[in-house]
Formats: structure tokens, C-alpha cells, sequence
């Protein structure tokens, strides 16, 4: 984010905190796409990761007035983990919609795919992908799956997953290198399902 | 897949952890001169290193998700959701209180309407029917209470009315519970007669009196138990306080029916405070049952 930017965005969280509705809403319109794909990853459905998002972007405006500086992003981001945390928890207890409908994606509700140019075929085998990689980030535990998708989709460095996730860096390490060792394991196990650019190549020289 | 002979599962994890953070650039410069002395010498473990490499770039190659909508938040959502908020802080009392007053609204209607009914019974249609009625009335009514124990009815009356507190309160619970149809019918009906002398032998006077008072409360604490039931689950703890109020209101009851003409005279008060109460009573049984549900969300 360029300087400008970031006086921009301090000059809109201060408007939100005496409760401008627009300001804030500015913020949620460059935010939403971020907090929408780490709440899709986690939560795995995209109706239940909408919900969250909405409910995130309502709680982070209430309670605005307590944040005080530092990353928004991270606020946010700290904000709709929670709230996926909270209804995954609520699933747990109360599991009315199945354990399957929420571990699995609708293949009917399809997401559309933010990438610009790319031809029909090279979308579906990158849906293709998309759907094994989501799969095998489903089976991780809740707080390896966040952190998987915060570090390796979206790309925050380990200090910023530490502050979202209010661990240490050593525990964001560690969950990070448990998290890639089981995916890259399924991945191994469930090769066969990724499309053939995508498979990971075998480079073991004793093989 | 490199698989290593002899290496247990912990010390997999922690080679895969330095992999891990290898790659991230995040080990310390001793660390990670160590580590690559080891890759140049083991195959399989730069084998590894590439997986792990290839699973993060898989996982970065995730396609972003599109935002299946704006979540822009309008003004008047934010300022009821604030509204909300607050009240919500206060929700853990809101259903309890709601239940409690669906309660009280429920006992003052039955209180009201058999306090109705029972005028009518005695005296009522003479009240009604007469312009006079404040003169017919008392020939009844007070009658109870003035210790000429003319007719069997009246006399059992006068069993009744003194421990009329205790005695209306156990039937109440009983009736609630179960409204047995057949003794509401007969009591219905002996209570339709002016007299209810058909049934009670003389001897068993006090008793079967006290059944036809309270046959009114009965059926109409059938009903309502029904309400209260279906209200909430605090409507039982709501339940021991039930039997207090009716006291209080049978006393209150009974201290005002000796006064016969005054409060017979107005029917139509009784009239428009049943059906108040007993749309209070549904009213606040309604948001009851909602403010549990909202509470259980």
C-alpha cells in the first residue's frame, strides 16, 4: 500500500470511528474481496463464507472505535477468522447442516474465478485444481488451515498470521509446516486428480 | 516421495519444519548454512524440499474467489444491528421477564373471568336483566355472606368463601395440569344452574363447593397451560409462584365480591379487561416463545 494510500485509509478508519457509515464502507469495498476468499477457504461453502464476511465487516464497524492503529488489514482479517471460528463452532454443536454439506464445496455454486485472460479450458482445469487443493486444505485442523491460507493463498508474511491469529511466531511456524506436510501429502495421495499441468512432478532421483 | 528408513514421525515433522521455514527465508544464517550443507548431500531430502516448494506454489496459484456481492453495510442495518446489540446485551432477562408476564397476564384472566363468571352465575342475570339489578343482586349474593343459610346452595357458599385461598389454590395447579373433561362438564353445568345443590350431598358440602368455584379457573387453566407449556421451559419455575398469586388475587377476589353490586354492575368491564388480558396474555406468550428462540440462536 503506498503512503498515499495509507493516509487515505487512516483518514477513512478515523471517519468511521465517529461512526461515518460511507467512510467505512469504503474500506470494506478495497477489503472484501480478501476477507471473502480467507473466510471461503476456511469455512469451505461459499453461502456460509459470505455470511461471515458480512457479519465480520458488522462487527469490525461496531467496534471500530477500539482499534488503535496498527495493520487494518490484519484487524479485519483477525475479525472474520474469529467469526468463522465462532460459526464452525456452532456447526459443531448443533450440526443441522451436515458435517458434508459444510466440508464440501456446491458444485452447483461454482464460484466465479477472479483471472483475467484465460481460455475455457485452462479455467476448468484451474477450477479442477482449485477444488483438490480446497479439499485437501478442508481436512487440516482450524488453526492450520487458517494459517496455511493466510500464509500460502494469501500471502501474509508469518508476522501479520501471528497478529490475526494471536499466536506466536514459533507456533505460526510450526502450524504452517504441519499444514504444508499434510497437504503435500494428500496432494501425493490424490495426485491422479490434479490435472496433469498441475501434478506435482516426482524429482526423487532414486525412483 | 522420498521416505526416509529410519526416521521416526517427530523427526519428520521437525525436518519438515525447517523445509518449511527454509523456505520461507525465515531460518537464522547458522541454521540454514546447515541445512544446505545437508541438501547437497541427500537426494531425498532436496526431493523433500522440492514437494513442499511445489505444494506452496500450488496452494499460491489458488485462484481468487470473486465476491458473490457487495458487503457494503446500508446505514439503517448498521444502526439496527447496533440496536439490536444492545438489547441483545440485555436478551439473557428479556425472555424470563416475558414468560413471567405471560404468566401474570394468563392468572389475571382466569382471575377475571372466574371472578365473571361467578358473579353471573349467582346473581348476574338478575343484575342484567333488571335495570334494578344493584336491588336483586345483593339477594344473592350477599346472601353468602350474611349468615342466613336459607337454601343448601348458599349455605355451602359459606363453607367455601372463608378458606377460599387455600382451597381455590391446590385446584388451580391440578386443573392447569389436566383439565379432565368430564368434571369440567359436570362442574360447567353446575355452574350453569344457580344451584349447584344436584350434585353436593350436604355432608360433603365444603369440598364439591369449593370444585364448582374453581371449575371456571379449571377450565380455563387448561388452556392456559397449554400456553405456558408451549411459551417456554422457565414457565415451570414461573409455576411455583403461580399458586401465591392466586391467593392474592382470590383474596382480592373475594374481598370485592361482597361488595356485589358495585362490581357486578359493570359487565362490561369485566367484559373488556378478559379480553384485554387475554390478548395481553397471547401477545406476551408469542414474544415469549420468540425471545427464547432468539435467545437459543
Amino acid at each position: 500500500m503506498s503512503g498515499q494510500n495509507v493516509a487515505e485509509e487512516t483518514e477513512l478508519i478515523s471517519a468511521a470511528q465517529q461512526g461515518n457509515v460511507d467512510a467505512f464502507n469504503e474500506l470494506v469495498l478495497v477489503y472484501q474481496q480478501r476477507v471473502y476468499n480467507v473466510a471461503y477457504h476456511i469455512m469451505a461453502d461459499p453461502a456460509a463464507a459470505a455470511d461471515a464476511a458480512q457479519d465480520a465487516f458488522v462487527s469490525a464497524f461496531q467496534a471500530i472505535s477500539r482499534f488503535r492503529g496498527g495493520s487494518f488489514r490484519s484487524y479485519l482479517l483477525r475479525i472474520v477468522t474469529n467469526t468463522c471460528y465462532d460459526e464452525m463452532r456452532r456447526r459443531k454443536r448443533r450440526p443441522t447442516a451436515s458435517f458434508e454439506d459444510f466440508g464440501e464445496l456446491d458444485e452447483d455454486a461454482n464460484p466465479v474465478l477472479v483471472n483475467g485472460h484465460e481460455g475455457p479450458e485452462e479455467l476448468a482445469e484451474r477450477q479442477e485444481m482449485a477444488e483438490v487443493i480446497q479439499a485437501a486444505i478442508e481436512m487440516l485442523p482450524p488453526d492450520q488451515r487458517t494459517t496455511l491460507v493466510l500464509s500460502d493463498v494469501q500471502g501474509l508474511a508469518y508476522e501479520e498470521i501471528a497478529e490475526v491469529t494471536g499466536a506466536s511466531l514459533g507456533t505460526v511456524k510450526s502450524r504452517l509446516a504441519r499444514a504444508r506436510g499434510k497437504v503435500r501429502d494428500y496432494l501425493a495421495e490424490h495426485g491422479e486428480l490434479l490435472p496433469a499441468r498441475y501434478r506435482p512432478r516426482d524429482e526423487d532421483p532414486e525412483r | 516421495m522420498a521416505r526416509r528408513n529410519g526416521v521416526t514421525r517427530r523427526e519428520r515433522e521437525r525436518l519438515t519444519e525447517l523445509l518449511s521455514a527454509y523456505l520461507d527465508g525465515q531460518l537464522a544464517d547458522s541454521e540454514r548454512a546447515r541445512l544446505e550443507e545437508r541438501l547437497a548431500a541427500d537426494a531425498s531430502l532436496r526431493a523433500e524440499l522440492e514437494s513442499l516448494r511445489q505444494t506452496v506454489s500450488l496452494l499460491g496459484e489458488l485462484p481468487k474467489v470473486a465476491v458473490p456481492r457487495n458487503f457494503i453495510l446500508p446505514r439503517a442495518t448498521v444502526t439496527a444491528t447496533r440496536t439490536v446489540q444492545r438489547s441483545s446485551a440485555r436478551r439473557p432477562l428479556l425472555a424470563p421477564v416475558l414468560t413471567a408476564a405471560t404468566s401474570l397476564a394468563t392468572l389475571l384472566f382466569g382471575v377475571v373471568l372466574t371472578g365473571e363468571l361467578v358473579l353471573t352465575g349467582l346473581g348476574g342475570y338478575a343484575t342484567l336483566s333488571e335495570p334494578g339489578g344493584a336491588d336483586s343482586a345483593p339477594l344473592s349474593a350477599p346472601a353468602a355472606q350474611t349468615d342466613t343459610p336459607t337454601p343448601a346452595a348458599v349455605g355451602s357458599h359459606q363453607d367455601a368463601l372463608p378458606p377460599s385461598p387455600t382451597v381455590e389454590a391446590a385446584p388451580t395447579i391440578v386443573a392447569a395440569g389436566d383439565g379432565n373433561g368430564e368434571d369440567d362438564q359436570g362442574e360447567r353445568y353446575s355452574m350453569d344452574s344457580p344451584t349447584p345443590s344436584p350434585e353436593p350431598g350436604l355432608g360433603g358440602g365444603g369440598a364439591p363447593v369449593s370444585d364448582t368455584l374453581q371449575a371456571p379457573t379449571g377450565v380455563l387453566g387448561g388452556g392456559e397451560g397449554e400456553e405456558a407449556a408451549t411459551s417456554t421451559p422457565a414457565a415451570v419455575g414461573e409455576e411455583a409462584a403461580e399458586p401465591v398469586a392466586v391467593q392474592d388475587e382470590g383474596a382480592l377476589e373475594r374481598a370485592r365480591e361482597p361488595n356485589g353490586p358495585a362490581a357486578i354492575a359493570p359487565l362490561w368491564a369485566w367484559r373488556a379487561a378478559e379480553t384485554g388480558l387475554g390478548l395481553a396474555a397471547l401477545a406476551l406468550g408469542a414474544a415469549a416463545v420468540f425471545a427464547w428462540r432468539a435467545r437459543r440462536r
